[in-house]
């Protein structure tokens, strides 16, 4: 016990005396400052944090962590800003946040912070620091595939969309430093709700509605070009009368002799001289050259080779400038009537998919419904050609003048700007001298009221049914079942016959009554079809237009082959009866229907020639073989082709009635017609929009979906 | 022995012979020929065929054909002895055109539709009293027969015979 | 292909395999007919026979014994031939367009209506042959050269359009009928028993065995022929419209012409196929291949079609009157009001007005109604070629060569023999040739058969 006692006590004192000693620092008491016993480490060099360090190798005094250190609060994103990396993380990395109500509503605020001044507040790549042709920024919800994953937009995974954040991609810069981790899970949370798109909604873009106003504002702009220089280039009747008629005196004046002049003036103009000869076969020869070096124009030569006295000759040049008046309303007609009966087209191609109860059509039926929403537009401004053409604002339909159709006119009247026209004869009158009785026997037809009745029985009828036809097919896509199948049966059956008469004489009337002293019985049928075949180019252009978009997954190279099938076989139709008109009208050479020929053989040639090579060679030899048949591109080209070349078709069938042997293909012409393709995709592609692409509960979707050839 | 052995697997099915092929050529057979009552949609793909080319022989057939129409009615019409009739134009081949394009079209499709065929029963070796018929007459019936050709190898014959009753042959023969 | 719609009726009706289809379409080519087909095959023959003599009677004596006159210079003749030309578009029709619009139900009746086409087509190309009067220089049709006795031959005619148009259509269906018979013939030898028929089938089944290749270079082939076909069969009757379109009366014609033409050959062939099949899927028992629904989709091409005719004739009168040409509108004007004022509304009632019964399911699905009605298509069709040809004839632009028809007892026969001579042939084919194109029906069993449809 002493033993231990004595051991315990010992060091109990060493611990008081070493204690007393540290706490009683020797420098109060003492000037030295005595020894340190045991300093500990006090007074050890000091380095800084990040000063240098003489004693790790790497010369720093800081220390890095462990490796595998983690700091609370932190997660660590294992993965380099590589194209490998990027799509391990899309394949391995998984949102760690719980989809709640609140994470997405905080992403969707994160998202307006940080992304949607770019991507757009609903993700389609529209934000308003985007430019429409350089941001090129997609769409979360796009099906088109893109480089980086080889998938679709909205096939992205939230490891590649975190990726993409972190490090940026493209033109996007990282976005590490200003959206945490837990933030940028968030923002992911939301734009997954931003990429799952119904691939069944048509998405018009702002770039396809961008071209569609430029092109209708360059349709505008010649519309509007061709009535300012038309109306600059015109004259007066009267003046016409006066100028004429003063050249004719003066002429008279000069030279005794109409040759004599002719020859004065045809050395001072290299131009005549050359075709002197051909000059000298016809009266007034000289007077008309004056005239067109007066009005600065040239005048047909058929008709000046017909002119036998003053009377005709004022007409001539008249008629030279009723011509020039026509040439803005004639190219407003061709590209209206063209798109309108397009329309009409598509829905008489749905009524046939109908009533032939095809199979491989069905999930492609909203695309003709949707051609067909242009029948009210291009309808309205048809009606407006028909009804300022009553007014006599332009002359499209000559037949609508009284001069032609009244035999009499009342003497006292004659000489007045307006002159009444009657059909009694009676003291007052004289013999009308413009009276045609070809076009007067036809008025019980062709007169005002009841053609204007005729046009609005066509386009309301026409209207009526495709909206009937687009609300059952809706109707089925809600209620399913056979009843609104059944009901569109029927209703295409109707439509049909009423197609088959509207659509002559529509053609009658709206073209054939151009050329208002011809016929032909076949002219309906021949005409149509141009506007048949043109309404499957632009059904397969549009189909094109969405398969590259990615949508109508079920489309596939079968469909394009029955396209193939269609353009092939109506443009061989087409040919056929654009043939077999020609041919008997040819063959027979009867005076008045082959003049119909004769103008647009001499003077139209060119677009003949044209016409037939990209109507019917151009399917002939790019789209006979199965292969081609197959192919997208190919289809679209020649589809693209025929569209053009029945445009020309439709030109040559209004242009020689309207503004005869002057005719352009220039700004006017092809502004117009840009215009109308603007303004159709336009109208066409917004009604696309509306409703899902694909119709939901045809009784033969599964027959589309299996399509094979 | 190096005597090549024929084996014939019959099926009842267009669908399950059209499997077989599939599942027959996946293993490395080579299969010789299938004898089927009715086209099977696919079995060319299956089997491994080439494209036909007959549409482009017709295609030349018919252009044939339409040169030597035009051929045929400018030496008539216009070169050897021009005739005026009905007051058409018989100067040129131009001129005249019109009036010569139905008989163009008649030979052009007479070309390619009659040398097509010809070709096509040539490439065939079908000709009348060609006394060639398929190893099994019910395969205008309702039987599909496939064929495979293999070497006096008894343990690969057994292996396709089997690969064929597993996949669906109701009967399988062997060619004495 | 094996995916169908629900709501398409089965085209194949009683439960049928492959086996029992084989089996069903050889049944009469292996047993022997009955009586019926003996007592329909006596008149035939005795009709063809009656008609083969007005031939010879003809061409011994001359044209001259027919009832045809300075004016009148085509009559029955033509008549007949534009008539059977126009039945013979069916066929082709059903084979090519159909597959276009890739309808399935023209399996089962393409054979039998490319027969009917082949028969129709030899029975039109006897009337040229016969009408030329001296049939042993017929080869002036040919281009031979001047040498030879005639001169060139005129290629601005379309009656030359016609000798190339008409051979070429009647070859080319020919060939395209047969290369589809060859797998047919090839079962039909496969079950011989006899060695006769046996060798028989062995000759016309050029040695078919199915392989592969040969059905994959086959379909190509069909494919292609029918392509060709189809711009065919619609050459062919506007070429024979030409024939009135340009030259029945000079300085008349209209442009609808060509295909309206088509259409009414149309219509007149499926009344026709409708006719003869409403028979023969009795006698020869194909009830089960050519059911209710086929006769009701031949209703409707019969409907459309007459539909289309119908809009055609309104339309000629319309321009007619539309024209302000006299002479034009005198022409029609004549036809409906005239003195063949009968032959016009016999035309108007049969074509336009009856068809348009068939808006009526009820009646689309009546095979005594139809068969009436096709008969009544046919009788219109053969009127609305007499309109054409003896109306526009009878009254040209000299009043005082104006004249009437009326047909002699040979013009009679002679129409008369032709329908025997058809019925003969027909009759023949239903008991020797697969009536069925069995190989490609079987294709479509398992899509559109009933069995099969219902699991």
């Amino acid at each position: 016990m002493l033993k231990q006692s004595l051991y315990l006590y010992g060091f109990l004192f060493f611990l008081v005396l070493g204690c007393g000693d540290s706490a009683s620092d020797g420098r109060k008491f003492t000037k030295h400052p005595g020894y340190e016993y045991m300093p500990d480490m006090y007074r050890s060099p000091s380095y800084e944090t990040y000063s240098e360090n003489p004693i790790f190798n790497n010369k720093s005094t800081a220390r890095e962590p462990v490796s595998g250190t983690i700091p609370r609060g932190h997660m660590p994103f294992g993965y380099e800003n590589t194209l490998e990396d990027y799509l391990k993380a899309g394949d391995n990395l998984v949102n760690p946040l719980i989809k709640s109500e609140q994470n997405i509503a905080d992403g969707e605020a994160l998202y307006g912070m940080f992304c949607a001044h770019c991507h757009g507040s609903n993700g389609d790549g529209q934000g308003s620091v985007s430019h429409p042709v350089y941001g090129a920024i997609p769409s979360y919800n796009d099906n088109l595939q893109i480089r980086r994953t080889g998938a679709t937009m909205s096939e992205l995974k939230d490891g590649n969309i975190y990726h993409a954040i972190t490090y940026g991609l493209n033109a996007m810069g990282p976005h590490a430093s200003q959206i945490s981790p837990e933030e940028r899970w968030k923002i992911i949370m939301f734009v997954n709700n931003l990429q799952k798109v119904d691939k069944y909604m048509y998405i018009f873009e702002r770039n396809t509605k961008i071209i569609c106003l430029v092109l209708m504002l360059i349709g505008s702009i010649a519309l509007i070009y061709g009535f300012i220089s038309a109306k600059k280039n015109s004259y007066s009747d009267e003046e016409i009368k006066k100028i004429v008629k003063e050249l004719y005196n003066e002429n008279k004046n000069n030279s005794s002799d109409d040759g004599e002049y002719l020859k004065k003036t045809s050395h001072s103009d290299g131009y005549k001289s050359s075709h002197k000869k051909a000059d000298d076969d016809y009266h007034y020869s000289a007077l008309f050259s004056k005239i067109e070096d007066r009005f600065k124009c040239h005048l047909d030569s058929d008709q000046k080779k017909n002119a036998h006295n003053l009377d005709d000759v004022i007409y001539v040049t008249k008629h030279y400038f009723h011509t020039i008046k026509q040439r803005p309303w004639s190219s407003l007609l061709v590209s209206n009537l063209f798109f309108l009966m397009i329309s009409l087209a598509a829905l008489v191609w749905l009524a046939v998919q109908y009533i032939s109860q095809s199979g491989w059509s069905a999930s492609l039926l909203r695309i003709p419904q949707a051609v067909s929403s242009f029948l009210p537009y291009g309808g309205a401004i048809m009606l407006f050609i028909i009804v300022t053409g009553a007014m006599h604002w332009h002359h499209t339909y000559h037949w609508m003048d009284e001069a032609l159709t009244s035999e009499y006119i009342i003497a006292d009247t004659v000489d007045d700007k307006k002159p009444i026209y009657t059909n009694d004869k009676s003291q007052d009158t004289i013999l009308n001298k413009k009276y045609d009785y070809i076009i007067a026997g036809k008025t019980a037809y062709l007169n005002i009221p009841f053609f204007i009745f005729r046009s609005l029985i066509y386009l309301i009828g026409w209207c009526l049914i495709a909206y009937f036809l687009r609300k059952y097919s809706l109707k089925e896509d809600i209620e399913g079942g056979l009843k609104w199948h059944n009901k569109m049966f029927t209703l295409s059956a109707l439509f049909i016959v009423f197609a088959a008469v509207t659509t002559s004489t529509g053609a009658w009337d709206w073209i054939m009554s151009i050329d208002t002293h011809w016929f032909s019985t076949l002219f309906g049928w021949y005409s149509f079809a141009s506007f048949f075949v043109s309404s499957c180019a632009v059904l397969a252009i549009i189909t094109i237009h969405l398969k590259y978009k990615g949508y109508l997954e079920d489309v596939n190279a079968n469909h394009m082959h029955d396209f193939g099938r269609y353009l092939l076989a109506f443009s061989i139709f087409w040919t056929y009866l654009w043939f077999a008109q020609y041919m008997l009208i040819w063959y027979s050479n009867i005076p008045e229907e082959v003049t119909y020929y004769v103008i647009r053989f001499d003077h139209y040639h060119i677009l003949i020639i044209i016409a037939l090579i990209l109507n019917f060679v151009s399917p002939m030899l790019l789209i006979q073989d199965r292969a081609a048949k197959r192919l997208k591109g190919q289809v679209l080209f020649v589809a693209i082709l025929i569209l053009i070349g029945h445009y020309i078709d439709v030109f040559v069938m209004i242009m020689p009635g309207t503004v005869g042997t002057h005719w352009h293909l220039g700004f006017v012409e092809i502004g117009v017609f840009l215009g109308y393709i603007g303004f159709f995709t336009y109208v066409v592609l917004s009604n696309l929009g509306k409703v899902e692409l694909q119709p939901k509960n045809h009784p033969m979707l599964i027959e589309s979906k299996h399509h094979h050839i | 022995m190096s005597k090549e052995r024929i084996i014939y697997g019959i099926y009842d099915d267009d669908d399950i012979i059209l499997n077989a092929v599939n599942s027959i050529r996946e293993k490395g057979h080579h299969i010789e020929e299938v004898y089927s009552p009715f086209p099977i949609h696919g079995l060319d793909h299956a089997l491994g065929l080439k494209y036909s080319r007959l549409a482009i022989c017709s295609f030349l057939f018919g252009l044939t054909g339409f040169c030597c129409a035009l051929l045929l009615m400018w030496a008539i019409m216009i070169y050897d002895w021009p005739m005026n009739i009905g007051g058409k134009p018989s100067f040129t081949l131009n001129e005249n055109l019109p009036a010569f394009i139905p008989v163009t079209f008649e030979m052009t499709v007479f070309f390619g539709a009659h040398l097509m065929v010809i070709t096509f029963l040539i490439r065939c070796g079908l000709y009348p009293g060609s006394n060639e018929k398929s190893p099994d007459p019910r395969t205008t019936d309702d039987k599909f027969l496939m064929e495979i050709h293999t070497n006096n190898d008894e343990k690969n014959i057994k292996k396709i015979k089997d690969l064929m009753k597993k996949t669906g042959a109701t009967e399988i023969k062997e060619k004495e | 292909m094996k995916h169908e719609a629900d709501i398409r009726e089965p085209l194949i009706i009683g439960n049928k395999s492959l086996h029992d289809i084989s089996e069903d379409i050889a049944k009469p080519i292996e047993t022997s007919a009955n009586k019926w087909w003996w007592a329909l095959f006596i008149a035939s023959v005795t009709a063809m026979l009656w008609g083969f003599g007005c031939i010879f009677y003809t061409i011994g004596t001359g044209i001259g014994v027919w009832g045809l006159n300075n004016t009148i210079g085509w009559a029955w003749d033509i008549t007949n031939f534009v008539w059977w030309v126009g039945i013979g578009h069916a066929g082709t029709l059903i084979s090519a367009v159909l597959l276009l619009f890739r309808q399935k139900w023209r399996l089962s009746i393409n054979r039998s209506s490319e027969a009917m086409t082949i028969f129709a087509v030899v029975q039109a190309g006897l009337f040229p042959l016969i009408h030329m009067g001296r049939l042993w220089v017929g080869f002036w049709v040919f281009p031979l050269p001047n040498q030879y006795g005639p001169l060139w031959v005129n290629f601005n005619s379309p009656l030359l359009w016609d000798v190339f148009a008409i051979s070429t259509y009647f070859s080319v269906s020919l060939v395209f009928w047969y290369m589809g018979l060859i797998p047919d013939f090839a079962l039909i030898r496969d079950r011989a028993i006899k060695p006769i028929s046996k060798k028989i089938y062995t000759i016309l089944s050029f040695g078919w065995s199915g392989r592969a290749k040969h059905w994959q270079r086959h379909e190509v082939m069909s494919l292609v022929l029918a392509g060709l076909a189809t711009p065919l069969v619609l050459s062919v009757h506007s070429i024979v419209s030409m024939d009135f379109a340009t030259s029945v009366i000079p300085g008349w014609h209209t442009t609808i012409f060509p295909p309206y033409f088509v259409a009414g050959a149309i219509f007149s062939g499926f009344a026709m196929v409708q006719t003869l099949l409403l028979v023969m899927r009795k006698v020869v028992n194909m009830e089960s291949y050519i059911t209710i629904q086929h006769i009701e989709m031949m209703n409707i091409i019969i409907m459309v079609t007459g539909s289309i005719v119908g809009i055609a004739y309104i339309t000629e009168l319309f321009i007619a009157w539309y024209s302000g040409v006299e002479y034009e509108q005198y022409a029609f004007l004549n036809r409906a009001t005239g003195p063949y004022w009968w032959a016009y509304w016999a035309m108007m009632t049969c074509n336009v007005i009856s068809p348009q019964l068939m808006w009526f399911k009820k009646l689309r699905r009546n095979i005594i109604f139809t068969f009436i009605l096709s008969i009544f298509v046919n009788i219109g069709m053969w009127f609305e070629r007499f309109v054409i040809i003896v109306t526009s004839l009878h009254r040209d632009f000299l009043p005082s060569s104006w004249s009437m028809f009326s047909p002699t007892f040979v013009d009679i026969g002679i129409f008369i023999g032709t329908i025997g001579f058809f019925m003969v042939l027909f009759l023949l084919y239903s008991r020797t040739f697969p009536v069925i194109a069995q190989a490609e029906l079987k294709t479509i069993l398992k899509s559109s058969g009933d069995n099969y449809k219902k699991k």
